[in-house]
């Protein structure tokens, strides 16, 4: 189109009109990292939201209605089935309470004979204080909350006290606890459980001012016996964290699917574990701010890439026209509209895929390929359209009109 | 009357690389009511002794005296607004001002009133042969002719008693040319106004009254007739 | 005349002009977005920041652990327990060392018991059925070193229900308990230890039994030194002869009932320098519910405002606005009080309610708060001593005119339930740099600071990208404005040239030059600037109506919808930057214009007249 003659009159002009030139060199770096910058800016931001949940996990406790309870409550079973298949959330720590005794004794023997505080939980967290370092196994165990094992940890308490050593077994009769409106908490027995002890339990009262358990039991052992007698198996205490947190309403809709409450202070004392009780008020703020300032970044982003498209349109067609005279003076001599107009446009295509490399050399510092790319397509795309609607606006006037008018 | 005097005029252009002497030594004076012709080939001068007789610069050494005053102690700006008028050879007219409002621009200059103004524009117009119909014409709708009487009726409008023309003739044919000399000549003998006009055309120099033919940045001769 | 020339001319090229008119209005729609944007993006961010709090606890750790045994009545052998030792308690003014950058504190808090009858207690229904104050007398000549039966005679303080009980007693942690006759009366401080033993209970079912604790007293100076007790080793049941109760033993008996009568009608009182310390509060596990926090400079001034828990808020009818009266008796200087008062309103003591007199101590200090703010708490096992206490009040520190000098009871070194302090965010490694110069290992610092360590970086990078977009949209701007002198000029150039040949005086020149230039760019700023700023603030109208996140379930219910009051603030906000940036765009423009104007005129006509025939 433009030749070997084109080329070089294209590197002459350039070279001579080092304001021009300059200038839309200029026009290019600064639109280009602009452009990047700002998207930059909103990418910042998105990966601040991003190490969120990392830093600031979503922690959820199921209380009773008025929220004055969380543990010691009756979790409905459809309640903590759909919780613990939920994809939703995560680390699901939860545990029964119940009260044994050691031997087979008759109910109207309790008195005597329940003193023990029997926990079944499925990890470590379900009991406050409770870490590796407060449990000693024994070597041969390899015990799992989670499974169903006839294996139990004992408080080193209660093992000083009925001399109890590790690979000992013990007949723990368990009995459940159960509610009524009207005549409060009772226990019912369930079952005789053979259970080997594994482990012994450091005191944990003291640092979480809790009543600390005697002996725990794997939950899976707990549910096979509520199941073999056809109990409902309900937690007393179930705590969760959420699985995203950044997909935070996603979570909650399914909590309402499943049917959780909202604490709600003014209903009576209960012992139902129906309400659900989140705390992200903290997540929440944090990340609602940086929500608001991607969304802000958003919304501002279509204007000001009319704006700089807008920018970019006027400037190119205001420099084209600071170059009519030379356009009337290459056609007066003989050039093709075409061939005039050509040089000319490939000329300040060349100034601007030089002033993109500069840009993009500075961009890529901190941003990705595929955005500079597309920041780059946006400002060549209205300059270039400006430039080309100013040239053919020129192309189509008289050479003597345009010679004259220069004049 | 001499209006104007160079003494001993020497002048340089001077770029960031090189210096090239445009006049050196020029000496000669102008009187009011008569035609001057400077005549020379291109790069002799001619134009570079106008602009300083125009005061558009100072002399690099020797003096101008406008009334036996120094060009240099007296405002130069005022010079060129009451005491000379210039008429190019690329005419310099406003492109964005009409020829009637191209012609007032001096006179509004120098606080005429916009009626008064308008008026004596228009007659202007219509002494250096401009019809009504191109008054409010650009000029780049107009002729080169008529371009350049646009030019002079503006210089007339100026009630300096200098006109300075460079080349006025340069892009015209032998008609418009005759006029525009028919013009100059008019302004010398009957406004009594010194017109110098800068040529390399013989038939411009033989009307004139003196000839100064300069060559290589020197005058080197005066012919009166 | 000049000037209309000039306008003239320029409005005689009207499509010429309109386009250079439209890059000012862009430049001018960029600039007051791009202001709009970084004001409210900066806005974000230091709210983002600011939710950040890092807060130093401190903890003493012992310098050994003291073995010492007690006699197990029940195994019949020394029991081995540990206890921390102390060398010397240091005070918080250790942690006040060069180059310490302090937000607030350090801080050691004690809380005072405040005596409150008037108002209704979540420890109100609460009757401390683990201790009790009884006479009773063995069922039959006995020696306590094993469960014994006695009869319950009277109940001095405590469950009234025992009265006329029989129930097993041991004096559990005496290898040589003093004999007890079935005719006399004994009146001890009873309390549950463990379950009933020996050879008395025979066949009868295993229960608790009750054992006796001697009625010490503790309390201390304001050094931490213990005052001595004026019974100098109480035993742990008396004998109740006539006249016992005139006694200084009977006395004290007598006032430990009292003063177990007071807890009842006791709330914490908590002096703090910042909300922000507690660190419930820090964690979110306790918040602002309604009203406002005290503030930064009431907490300073040590106004007479205080924060309560909304519990207390119902029990007592009481709203923001309203006043709550203090009555403080004691101190105890080495817990929280949410160690001795549970939220749900269990207590339980490591120290008797008693001065080294043996008497009930006295009110020291009354005082009268405005309730400026009601809190809530999130209820959870897990976080130990961190929780707030029952009817816990909070109150500047400063508005305590008597504190840590009166009726301490309990003493002890720093913890951090007690003692902590707030530093700039992302200083930790820098305090701890300094901090271990000091050269004192025996302070545990743990800090807390809602994970801002981690996200620092970001956050640092954010900033940094918020000022290059700031840098470079300005760029932006005056890079348009000087693009738009030079076209501009570029124009003017031959006309200016002429008009200097024609003697127009240099002044005159500029005015014609600057004129239409002038018009341009004070027309293109304020329309620019103006439709910026009606893109911008429709935007952040629309932006504020949105709340992001479902708050159903959360553990504080706050809207984040900005109130009218706020939202007229951002409304006052964008006449501010509309202003700014047409005058910067203005001033700057003018500038350029002004500079370029006399670099063309300081040109002698012919050279003007000579460049603008090249240069065209």
């Amino acid at each position: 189109m433009v030749g070997g003659d084109g080329m070089y009159i294209i590197a002459r002009n350039i070279a001579r009109n080092k304001k021009k030139s300059l200038i839309t060199l200029l026009i290019c770096v600064l639109m280009v990292t602009a452009v990047n910058i700002y998207l930059g800016n909103m990418q910042s931001n998105r990966n601040q939201l991003m190490s969120l949940p990392e830093v600031m996990p979503v922690y959820c406790q199921i209380t009773n209605l008025n929220g004055s309870k969380s543990t010691g409550i009756w979790v409905d079973e459809a309640l903590a089935r759909g919780l613990l298949t939920s994809s939703q959330v995560k680390d699901v720590a939860y545990g029964i309470r119940m009260m044994g005794g050691i031997g087979d004794f008759s109910p109207e023997e309790w008195k005597k004979n329940l003193t023990l505080s029997v926990e079944g939980i499925n990890c470590m967290e379900a009991v406050p204080g409770l870490t590796r370092e407060n449990i000693k196994l024994s070597q041969e165990s390899n015990f799992l909350f989670q499974s169903s094992d006839a294996k139990c940890i004992v408080s080193s308490t209660l093992m000083k006290e009925r001399q109890w050593k590790q690979g000992q077994e013990i007949q723990l009769n368990l009995y459940y606890y159960d509610y009524d409106d009207e005549k409060g908490i009772h226990c019912y027995p369930m079952e005789i459980l053979n259970v080997t002890v594994v482990g012994e339990m450091d005191i944990l009262a003291g640092d979480t001012g809790a009543m600390p358990p005697d002996i725990l039991i794997p939950i899976g052992l707990l549910k096979e016996s509520y199941a073999r007698k056809q109990i409902p198996f309900q937690p007393s205490y179930v705590s969760f964290y959420v699985a995203d947190p950044l997909a935070l309403n996603d979570f909650k809709a399914e909590m309402k699917s499943l049917g959780f409450m909202e604490k709600n202070v003014m209903a009576n004392d209960s012992f139902e574990g129906c309400a659900l009780n989140v705390r992200d008020t903290v997540f929440v703020s944090m990340a609602d701010k940086l929500q608001k300032t991607i969304q802000i970044y958003k919304y501002f982003f279509g204007i000001i890439c009319l704006t700089i498209l807008g920018v970019a349109y006027i400037a190119s067609i205001l420099l084209m026209d600071s170059r009519v005279r030379e356009l009337a003076l290459m056609r007066a001599m003989g050039g093709s509209t075409f061939r005039c107009v050509a040089i000319l446009w490939v000329e300040q295509l060349c100034l601007i895929l030089t002033g993109f490399l500069i840009g993009d050399t500075v961009c890529l510092l901190f941003q990705n390929v595929s955005t500079v790319l597309l920041s780059d397509a946006m400002i060549a795309v209205p300059y270039m359209t400006g430039c080309t609607v100013a040239l053919l606006r020129t192309g189509k006037r008289s050479t003597m009109q345009l010679l004259f008018a220069t004049q | 009357m001499e209006i104007i005097r160079a003494e001993h005029v020497s002048y340089e252009y001077r770029s960031k690389y090189q210096a090239t002497q445009a006049l050196s030594d020029v000496s000669c004076g102008f009187e009011t009511g008569l035609m001057y012709s400077i005549i020379g080939k291109s790069g002799s001068g001619k134009s570079t002794f106008l602009s300083l007789l125009a005061g558009m610069e100072l002399p690099a050494l020797g003096r101008i005296l406008v009334e036996d005053k120094d060009m240099s102690l007296i405002n130069r700006d005022e010079y060129r607004m009451k005491k000379v008028s210039i008429v190019y050879q690329a005419f310099h007219l406003f492109p964005l001002l009409t020829a009637v409002e191209n012609v007032m621009f001096p006179m509004e200059l120098q606080g005429k009133n916009r009626r008064k103004a308008k008026k004596e524009a228009e007659e202007l117009l219509l002494s250096v042969g401009m019809t009504e119909e191109t008054f409010q014409k650009y000029p780049a709708m107009l002729s080169g002719g008529q371009q350049q009487r646009c030019a002079i009726a503006r210089a007339m409008s100026s009630e300096g008693q200098i006109l300075l023309a460079d080349e006025p003739t340069g892009n015209l044919d032998s008609e418009n040319e005759k006029i525009i000399i028919d013009l100059m000549k008019k302004m010398a003998q009957e406004e009594k106004k010194a017109v110098i006009i800068v040529t390399h055309n013989e038939i411009v120099a033989d009307a004139s009254d003196v000839v100064l033919r300069m060559q290589d940045g020197r005058l080197f001769e005066v012919r009166t007739k | 005349m000049i000037v209309r020339n000039s306008i003239r001319q320029m409005f005689r090229t009207p499509v010429k002009t309109f386009v250079f008119l439209l890059l000012i209005i862009c430049s001018g729609a960029l600039l007051t977005v791009g202001a709009n944007l970084w004001l409210r993006s900066n806005q974000n961010l230091k709210e983002y920041e600011a939710s950040f709090f890092t807060i130093g606890t401190v903890e003493q750790k012992p310098v050994s652990i003291r073995q010492d045994t007690e006699w197990d009545a029940g195994r019949r052998d020394y029991e081995i327990f540990q206890s921390p030792q102390y060398d010397y308690i240091y005070p918080v003014s250790i942690l006040q060392f060069e180059g310490a950058d302090y937000i607030r504190g350090p801080e050691k808090r004690s809380y005072y018991a405040s005596y409150a009858p008037e108002y209704r207690l979540v420890c109100s229904d609460n009757a401390d059925f683990w201790v009790v104050i009884a006479e009773f007398s063995p069922v039959e000549d006995c020696i306590p070193n094993e469960s014994v039966q006695v009869h319950v005679t009277r109940i001095l303080s405590g469950d009234k229900n025992l009265e006329d009980n029989y129930v097993w007693f041991c004096d559990h942690t005496n290898e040589n308990p003093l004999p007890l006759s079935k005719d006399k009366t004994y009146v001890a401080q009873l309390g549950f230890i463990g379950e009933t033993h020996g050879g008395h209970i025979g066949n009868a079912i295993r229960t608790l039994e009750y054992a006796p604790s001697p009625l010490e007293t503790s309390q201390y100076t304001e050094d931490g030194e213990m005052m001595e007790d004026i019974l100098m080793e109480p035993s742990a049941y008396y004998e109740v002869v006539p006249g016992f109760y005139q006694s200084e033993e009977g006395k004290r008996y007598l006032n430990y009932a009292d003063g177990q009568s007071l807890t009842g009608k006791t709330f914490p009182v908590t002096g703090t320098g910042a909300t922000m310390l507690l660190i419930p509060f820090q964690r979110g596990d306790a918040y602002i519910c309604e009203g406002n926090d005290i503030s930064q400079e009431e907490y300073e001034a040590g106004e007479k405002v205080c924060l309560i828990s909304q519990t207390f808020a119902q029990n007592n009818n009481l709203s923001v606005g309203d006043v709550v009266h203090t009555a403080l008796y004691y101190t105890n200087a080495k817990d929280a009080a949410s160690r001795n008062y549970g939220l749900n309103g269990e207590q339980g003591f490591s120290f008797n309610i008693l001065n080294a007199d043996g008497e009930v101590p006295e009110v020291f200090e009354e005082n009268t708060y405005k309730i400026v703010g009601i809190y809530d708490t999130v209820l959870g096992e897990s976080f130990g001593n961190y929780q707030m206490a029952g009817d816990e009040m909070i109150v500047p520190m400063n508005s305590i005119q008597n504190r840590d000098c009166c009726n301490i009871l309990a003493y002890g070194p720093m913890k951090g339930s007690t003692t902590s302090f707030q530093i700039p965010n992302g200083s930790i490694d820098k305090f701890m740099e300094k901090w271990e110069k000091q050269g004192i290992p025996d302070l545990d610092i743990t800090f807390y600071d809602r994970g801002y360590s981690e996200l620092k970086s970001g956050i640092i990078q954010m900033k940094s990208m918020s000022i290059l977009l700031c840098g470079v949209g300005l760029s932006i701007s005056i890079f348009l404005l000087l693009l738009f002198n030079h076209l501009f000029i570029a124009k003017q150039k031959k006309r200016i040239a002429v008009e200097r040949c024609m003697g127009v005086s240099k002044g005159n020149c500029r005015m014609s030059l600057t004129a239409g230039m002038f018009m341009i760019l004070l027309t293109g700023s304020l329309l620019g600037c103006a439709l910026g700023g009606v893109f911008a603030d429709g935007i952040s109208r629309e932006d504020f109506r949105q709340t992001g996140y479902d708050m159903t379930y959360s553990n504080v219910n706050v809207s984040d919808v900005k109130s009218d009051f706020e939202v007229k603030q951002d409304i006052s906000m964008a006449f501010p930057v509309f202003g700014l940036c047409a005058l910067f765009l203005v001033a700057m423009g003018t500038g350029i214009m002004v500079y370029n104007t006399n670099q063309i005129l300081r040109l002698e006509p012919m050279a003007l007249l000579s460049g603008a025939n090249d240069k065209e």
